[in-house]
């Protein structure tokens, strides 16, 4: 049996993820923690830009709903953090649904401002519900509690994050694999051809839109208990910027992709703390940049290497192989006869 | 019973009438021409059929269902499909998924079973799969099944487009001029295929052309719309001598005669 | 009180107008719909201010040169920052603009500071008797500055050769070029344009709302909004759009609710992409195929 290089591949970046926590105090695991969590809304956006081609500038809003239910579902109605977190996702999946019916009639910039304009009201409606969300105080977020342990530490909570965006990450990678995720990318390449190819355009982006504010929920969910405190300042437009932002330049295209996106978002802060002012400027210009020079993100960073690798494994494992030989096209075959179109691409 | 009948049909654009009053019928087994100058209203017609354009007045039947009220994913599920005139291939994708999502809407099944993966999602991948690759080896597009659509020659891109269409298995194709930007080699080979999808498979085609040879010789009935008008109808001998058809033309015949 | 509650709401609204001119010009020759014209408003109007109080510059003088300054920014953000993304699909310039306005909005709170600043107005300060309403003379002027730039372009659109090839251009660009337009230079025209008028528009507004950097962030809001409301290419409707979108907001806030009347705006943009998204004054488009 052959080793597959891309499970081993795979294999030493979980391992990474595992252990690099032991080689950092506190506050890394914090930062770690925070890029599983920026992470999980890459994911999202993988989904509805990355595959769906549909753009959102109010994600904050999700984070927001996500975080209120779960939070509140727990302190208010006593539920076990996890189901908290499954219902705050649950939740947040309707109102990604709601928002889909716009995207149905609309699409390009109105979407955007229409998804802007939701992002907006779900703020105002929470700072003036103070009665729920705790007004100036805010809301205070018990730490997690796990099978009778709780945990305290942000060291533990990372590798309940990291199962989490493991988990999620594999969804989003089945759902760019099947049918449905596979429609709704022939839907942005070109509506038209996908609806008289049977390909129902509503089914799919409201999928698509309740997927990743799916995701993005359980982000906000999982967020709240990290922070330990919520206040509606914190789901603000430049937040929902940030997110698009992370997401685009990090490459919408892979889990490598979500994580560069996460990293960025989560360390950027802190590389860039004397320039406290001009975060958001250097943000800005990132996007501006990355939108030109390198559109696939940072990840694209990472496809000349794998595709070396995947040529370099086809000949080690195939010696002598018509097709696999120097010289031919290098093309992605597998003896799997499922084999994929370029953009539902699971990375690294 | 026919298989498609259309029935006074109109649209009209922001005051320009675009199709009025088209009427006309497609049997099984039957390769119709539809032929007129350009902005005659052929591509319109085949947009109204496929879903695209919402007719003013008029019914599109189709096996005892209405078209003109249903939307373009469902009429292409009942089994019409389409080419278009500007290639609307999906760029980015390989030959073998523009198939595959050709045949995708059969396969669909719940959503879950495909975001967890079971066992019942990866068969039917797998089915699908195969699928594919017999109508790649029909449409004898096998060695290209991996180049990315975009990047082939425009030729093999119709062809991708069409095997595409076929994926459907559908009754009835609509063709929106196939033979565009070819020479007459390679319109002789696709108006043996269009030939033979009837002969072999059934299917019945609508097909707007503009290649006088590729019509007449293929198809056994022509219609002839000038200025969104119906202005002739009947086999290729009948319309080549209608005087309509001669006046719509002057200049034309003689360039493809 | 309705009369004066009605003309406080027109006031608003040419404020509106003004930016959603610009944001509809943009649209109807290039296309692209630029996030950051507000800010990009704002960022012009902060320089204009640096040479008043810097510079000490009359304020005639730098009146004359807020055009040119607009002109001038509008040109080196499309060079550098949309022209690129020509061809690459259209999602692309989308999130270049939403870069363009973190960029416009944050660096000017980063080199002016946060604290807003009183800008001077052209206009003399005692309010005006119009028809029984208070209205202030800058107001007046704003609704006087809309509707002739309203004018002065829909005439370039309709019946200039430039304006029509720069129609032309965004409806089609392989076309337009095969005609001999030169499309580079459309894009170019139409952003320096649009900032221009953007700049004079901070120009006037600044004196009513003060000058910060979180100035003109609800204004484009409500100028989204007007002009998704008129249609978005349409220069009247526009400008309609905006007018109404005032009075309703002026209305809002003294019968229902001040707190929400940012809301208020929001839900009217996501009731007209609903139910009728080509705006209340243009008929619906059909893509050919």
């Amino acid at each position: 049996m052959s080793l597959n290089l891309r499970t081993l591949c795979g294999a030493v970046v979980l391992l990474f993820l595992a252990a690099i926590p032991f080689g950092l105090g506190n506050y890394g695991h914090y930062l770690l923690a925070t890029i599983m969590i920026y992470a999980l809304v890459a994911l999202s956006f993988n989904v509805l830009l990355g595959i769906g081609g549909q753009i959102s500038i109010g994600h904050a809003a999700f984070w927001a709903i996500g975080a209120y239910a779960c939070a509140l579902s727990v302190i208010k109605l006593g539920l076990p953090f996890l189901l908290g977190v499954a219902f705050a996702g649950i939740m947040t999946a309707l109102f990604g649904a709601l928002v889909a019916l716009p995207a149905l009639r609309v699409q390009g910039h109105y979407l955007a401002i229409a998804t802007l304009g939701f992002a907006l009201i779900v703020q105002q409606v929470l700072f003036e519900w103070e009665t729920l969300t705790g007004g100036r105080q805010g809301l205070f977020v018990p730490r997690p509690w796990l099978f009778g342990v709780e945990l305290a530490s942000d060291f533990s909570y990372y590798y309940l994050l990291l199962g989490i965006f493991l988990l999620i990450a594999w969804i989003t990678g089945n759902f760019a694999r099947s049918f449905t995720g596979r429609s709704l990318a022939a839907l942005r390449m070109s509506t038209v051809a996908a609806e008289c190819c049977g390909i129902a355009r509503p089914r799919h982006i409201i999928i698509a839109f309740a997927m990743s504010a799916f995701c993005t929920g359980i982000s906000g969910a999982l967020y709240g208990h990290l922070l330990g405190h919520l206040s509606t300042e914190t789901f603000s437009l430049a937040v929902s910027l940030s997110f698009l932002s992370m997401a685009v330049i990090g490459g919408l295209h892979s889990r490598a992709g979500a994580l560069l996106g996460g990293a960025y978002l989560a360390l950027a802060p802190e590389v860039l703390r004397e320039f406290k002012d001009a975060q958001m400027v250097i943000y800005g210009v990132t996007l501006v940049l990355c939108v030109q020079f390198l559109p696939r993100g940072l990840s694209s960073l990472l496809e000349p290497v794998q595709r070396a690798f995947n040529s370099l494994h086809r000949r080690w494992a195939y010696p002598g192989h018509p097709r696999f030989s120097p010289g031919t096209q290098d093309v992605d075959a597998r003896d799997n006869p499922r084999i994929k179109s370029r953009d539902a691409h699971d990375g690294a | 019973m026919a298989l498609l009948e259309i029935s006074r049909l109109s649209l009209a654009f922001s005051g320009l009438r675009a199709l009025s009053d088209i009427s006309f019928d497609i049997a099984e087994r039957e390769i119709v021409g539809l032929i007129g100058p350009n902005g005659a209203g052929k591509s319109t017609l085949i947009n109204c059929i496929s879903g695209l354009y919402r007719p003013d007045a008029g019914q599109i039947y189709f096996a005892a269902r209405d078209l003109s009220r249903c939307t373009p994913h469902a009429i292409a599920a009942m089994g019409v499909r389409r080419t278009f005139q500007n290639l609307q291939l999906f760029q980015e994708a390989t030959v073998r998924e523009n198939v595959t999502l050709g045949l995708a809407y059969r396969y669909q099944s719940n959503v879950w079973s495909e975001l967890f993966d079971v066992p019942s999602a990866r068969r039917k991948r797998t089915a699908a799969s195969d699928e594919a690759t017999r109508i790649l080896a029909d449409c004898g597009l096998s060695d290209v099944s991996e180049a990315i659509a975009a990047k082939l020659p425009y030729g093999t891109q119709k062809s991708v487009e069409l095997a595409r269409a076929l994926a459907g298995y559908p009754q009835l194709l609509l063709l929106d001029e196939p033979t565009a930007g070819m020479n007459p080699q390679e319109s002789r080979r696709v108006a043996e295929t269009v030939r033979g999808l009837r002969d072999r498979e059934g299917i019945s085609v609508l097909l707007i052309e503009h290649d006088m040879r590729v019509i007449m010789s293929l198809c056994d009935r022509i219609i002839v719309l000038d200025h969104g008008e119906k202005i002739a109808e009947g086999s290729p001998a009948e319309v080549k001598r209608a005087p309509a058809v001669m006046r719509a033309y002057l200049g034309d015949e003689r360039d493809h005669a | 009180m309705l009369g004066q509650l009605i003309a406080s709401g027109l006031a608003l609204g040419s404020i509106y107008a003004l930016l959603a001119l610009s944001l509809v010009l943009i649209n109807k020759s290039t296309d692209v719909v630029n996030f950051a014209q507000g800010e990009m408003a704002m960022f012009g109007t902060f320089i204009c201010f640096a040479l008043l109080t810097k510079a000490g510059m009359p304020l005639i003088a730098v009146l004359v040169l807020a055009a040119p300054i607009g002109a001038l920014l509008g040109l080196a953000t499309e060079r550098i920052a949309i022209r690129p993304l020509q061809g690459a699909p259209q999602v692309n310039a989308l999130i270049a603009t939403i870069g363009l306005w973190m960029i416009f909005h944050h660096s000017a709170g980063w080199i002016w500071g946060y604290d807003p600043v009183r800008f001077p107005s052209l206009f003399p300060s005692d309010p005006l008797n119009v028809l029984g309403a208070r209205v202030a003379q800058n107001s007046l002027g704003i609704i006087g500055v809309s509707v002739l730039v309203m004018i002065l372009l829909y005439l370039f659109f309709a019946y200039t050769r430039t304006g029509i090839a720069m129609r032309a251009a965004s409806m089609n660009r392989r076309a337009a070029q095969l005609m001999g337009v030169e499309v580079q230079k459309v894009g170019l025209l139409a952003w320096a344009l649009a900032t221009a008028i953007s700049v004079v528009s901070g120009f006037l507004i600044a004196p009513l709302t003060f000058l910060d950097f979180e100035m003109m962030f609800a204004v484009l809001l409500k100028a989204f909004a007007g002009a998704i409301l008129g249609g978005f290419n349409s220069l009247p409707g526009a400008v309609a759009g905006c007018l109404l979108v005032g009075v309703l907001e002026s209305l809002f806030a003294a019968y229902v609710s001040t707190a929400f009347k940012d809301t208020f705006a929001f839900c009217i943009i996501i009731a007209v992409l609903m139910l009728r998204p080509q705006g209340l004054f243009t008929r619906r488009l059909e893509a050919k195929v």
